[in-house]
């Protein structure tokens, strides 16, 4: 048995493109109910942000008994399609989305470790900085795109400056247009950013990571999106939207014998139900299932589901640029109202744990005094109550966001049913494409929403998610928490990790006053494969690596 | 990007320019894949219209031979149970008869595929195969519709005089259903068919979804809930061109099937 499968923590971005820590403990830790699963997840070494030059195979891969067998076909399925393979286009972030499908493609410069937490070198070689204010980028020598353009330091440089460029709508622009960037050489690209920042390594992971061929981006224009050309594991041999992309090995990809796979067609099934039957017809050997209710269904129909417990969260968060949630009593109240256990029961079908604190046990961000609020709801009327009597209304209107996955429709009217008792309140929820989703959370675009955090750190997602100066995300910060500004800013000036967990442990103190979210429970993804998959590795966003993976014969 | 997308403009000119735009053919691209939509509805509209069309074919096939039988045998047993079996397909939702077509032969018996799509030109026996069960859900409500429409009207044109007289003449039975009580008793099938037809091209939504076939269905639904309006527009206009389009071939097609119309024009 692989022991490839001991090691799942890896984490997924469902929705909202945020990061909570690295999952830890023994007991605590993944898979307890993964077949063949051990207990054994370390407590992350937290990432120094200044160098990342381990070997890419260091962790998340745990080396396998037998060599893996090349060749071979897999077919994994998704809920939904992603928009496009220009980088500037694709969000990067949610794992069922765009993030697998770009990897597999242009590989990642560099990639969180979903069980060190540390920033790990794919496509690059090493990120070093001494003062975390300049950064140099060392890539490998000799690799190419599958044009024949070489994959060198101007390469990168023109793929960040086409982030940066307003006229390309890049979705990481705020992080691009902050770099000034040098061509030291072919394989060095010194990177100064405006002031020191040691989860920039972690940041880079997340927004910058996919390098395009320079040449084919200028050449095909918007063709590019649908006829991509990069240095990664894979290469597009037909892409059918909505239905089906397949994938065939790059033969030129620079770990060689990777990737392992001849073949990987990635199907789009929007139904949950027929993913399930797709699956158990044997038609497909991998399912991503980060729906709780797949996993439940899955395992009502005896179908084994990996359960990869993280450190993520599904919360609610309050944009507290809008009304009502600019006012403090708004979010204590509803903090008070959700029935955390109820939620889990009856959206998630039980799956995950209701959340008691901002972190689960065996997070080393965990801080046991930070004790989440319970249900009180005379004490939520009474403080709704006050915010209708001040503001001189008789009753306000609530818009709840949520994604259009399988159990956002269940999550709408449990959420609806707890919050009837609240007088002079009128709930709604919506649903919203999941690619959009995160774009919209960006964006600032709604008062409130269910998403979900989960990674390997607190870099840079969760530290920037109550930042009031975060360029990342438009919402959390537009009534800035000077302590939590306070807080980032010390722990960001300088590489030391202990100060990041004692400054992201005094930061939950301020959230349980301010309440800028609510956390419902802690969330574990599932993947669903055949037995013929070996070597299942993850990204920190929980989207597969499918350079690692093989097949049995 | 409200210049861009002409959101500084009142409704009404933006109206305008889509319009004008939309006619020339240009629907606007899809800000969430970038995409030309017109492009999108060229290469998507055959699957949708390959389904549509099958469909109401495979419909068609089904329905006239035991409408016919049926009418010719009104009140026996075989009438019985056709007329049993259309309401229970009437009845019964296409999704569910979507999914337990699944359950039945990709699922359980394993002979057809459960979902995806393969292009006629890498495999035309693997295209057959992922086109049977969205086809095949599609067909059997609809060729209930046709069955009873053409039962009914069979067995009212089977009482006319000229019918009658045939018969009376000594046809045999299959002449008489066939070439004398048939064509005149399909002027509402063929109303029905050609606009279950504009009906289906815009109503494949749910068996694409659940078939994950890229079709304009397909599209539509992602489109909503994408809260892509460019596109969701330019495929919602497309489909409305379209089935004005098939209704008024239908009118042409009247004269065709009935010479008394031909006559009346003259």
């Amino acid at each position: 048995m692989s022991n490839i499968r001991l090691r799942r923590v890896g984490a997924l971005v469902l929705a909202a493109a945020l990061t909570v820590a690295a999952c830890g403990s023994d007991d605590d830790s993944s898979s307890q109910s993964a077949p063949g699963a051990s207990n054994s997840v370390p407590t992350s070494a937290a990432p120094d942000g200044s160098t990342a030059a381990s070997a890419p195979s260091a962790s998340t891969e745990t080396s396998t008994a037998e060599t893996p067998k090349s060749g071979g076909s897999l077919t994994v399925l998704y809920p939904s399609e992603f928009k496009g393979f220009d980088p500037v286009v694709g969000t990067g972030s949610a794992a069922g989305a765009d993030m697998q499908r770009l990897n597999a493609v242009y590989g990642s410069l560099l990639y969180t470790d979903p069980v060190s937490g540390e920033v790990v070198p794919q496509m690059a070689e090493s990120l070093k900085s001494d003062d975390a204010k300049v950064w140099t980028l060392k890539l490998r020598t000799g690799v190419t795109f599958t044009d024949g353009t070489p994959f060198n330091a101007e390469a990168v440089k023109f793929n960040w400056d086409r982030h940066a460029d307003p006229a390309n709508k890049s979705a990481h622009a705020a992080l691009a247009k902050l770099l000034t960037t040098e061509a030291v050489d072919e394989t060095t690209l010194k990177i100064t950013l405006p002031a020191a920042d040691s989860s920039f390594a972690q940041k880079l992971t997340r927004s910058l990571p996919f390098i395009a061929s320079p040449t084919a981006l200028q050449a095909l224009g918007a063709k590019f999106n649908e006829s991509p050309v990069g240095a990664g594991p894979f290469k597009v041999k037909s892409w059918v939207r909505d239905s089906e992309l397949v994938l065939e090995r790059n033969a030129q990809y620079w770990d060689s014998p990777r990737p392992y796979l001849d073949e990987v067609r990635m199907k789009v099934i929007v139904d949950e139900d027929q993913r399930l039957n797709s699956f158990a017809a044997g038609e497909a050997q991998l399912l991503n299932s980060f729906a709780p209710t797949t996993q439940a269904k899955a395992k009502d129909r005896g179908i084994d589901v990996i359960e990869v417990k993280t450190a993520g969260t599904r919360f609610m968060v309050f944009n507290t640029r809008v009304a009502p949630f600019d006012d403090i009593r708004m979010r204590r109240a509803f903090t008070m109202v959700i029935d955390r256990q109820q939620i889990i029961d009856l959206v998630y079908q039980g799956a995950g744990t209701a959340a008691d604190s901002y972190f689960p046990e065996g997070s080393r961000f965990r801080d046991p005094t930070v004790v989440l609020p319970t249900v009180d709801i005379p004490a939520a009327q009474k403080l709704v109550d006050e915010y209708l009597a001040d503001t001189g209304k008789s009753s306000v209107d609530v818009e709840f966001k949520l994604t259009n996955s399988g159990d956002s429709m269940v999550m709408s009217e449990v959420l609806a049913q707890q919050f009837a008792p609240i007088k002079g309140l009128n709930f709604k929820a919506s649903n919203t494409a999941t690619a959009q989703f995160v774009p919209m959370l960006n964006g600032g675009d709604f008062q409130a929403a269910v998403a979900t955090w989960l990674g390997a750190d607190v870099e840079p997602e969760y530290m920037d998610t109550f930042y009031s100066k975060s360029n990342r995300f438009k919402w959390g910060g537009s009534k800035p928490y000077p302590e939590i500004d306070k807080l980032v800013e010390e722990s960001r000036a300088v590489v030391d990790d202990e100060l990041k967990v004692r400054n992201a442990k005094l930061i939950q103190h301020v959230m349980l006053d301010q309440a800028p979210m609510a956390v419902i429970g802690y969330y574990f993804m599932g993947w669903i494969k055949a037995d013929s998959v070996e070597g299942l590795a993850y990204f920190a966003d929980g989207g597969a690596r499918f350079d690692a993976i093989s097949l049995k014969s | 990007m409200r210049h861009e997308l002409r959101l500084d403009k009142n409704v009404v000119v933006r109206y305008g320019y889509w319009l004008s735009d939309a006619v020339t053919g240009d629907l606007g691209y899809s800000y969430r894949t970038r995409q030309e939509i017109t492009d999108v509805i060229r290469a998507r509209v055959p699957i949708t219209l390959e389904i549509g069309l099958l469909s109401v074919i495979l419909a068609l096939l089904m329905a006239i031979p035991v409408g016919v039988y049926s009418a010719h045998r009104q009140g026996g047993r075989v009438d019985r149970i056709v007329s049993g079996l259309s309401s229970a397909a009437l009845s019964t939702p296409g999704f569910l008869i979507a999914l337990l077509l699944v359950y039945a032969f990709a699922v359980h018996w394993k002979l057809l595929p459960v979902t995806g799509w393969v292009r006629f030109s890498d495999s035309p026996f693997q295209h057959i195969r992922h086109l049977v069960l969205p086809v095949l859900s599609l067909a059997m409500a609809e060729a209930a519709v046709f069955l009873r429409l053409l039962r009914a009207d069979m067995i009212s044109t089977l009482q006319q005089d000229y019918v009658l007289a045939s018969v009376a003449k000594g046809m045999p039975p299959r002449h008489v259903l066939l070439r004398n009580a048939l064509r005149p008793s399909s002027f509402s099938l063929v109303t029905v068919s050609a606009v279950t037809l504009g009906r289906v091209i815009g109503g494949t939504v749910i068996v694409e979804y659940l078939f994950s076939l890229p079709g304009l269905g397909s599209y539509i639904y992602e489109s909503i809930f994408a809260k892509d309006v460019m596109a969701v527009q330019g495929a919602v206009a497309f489909i409305a061109v379209t089935y004005v389009l098939i209704n008024a071939l239908v009118e042409m097609a009247y004269n065709w099937l009935d010479p008394r119309l031909r006559v009346g024009h003259s």
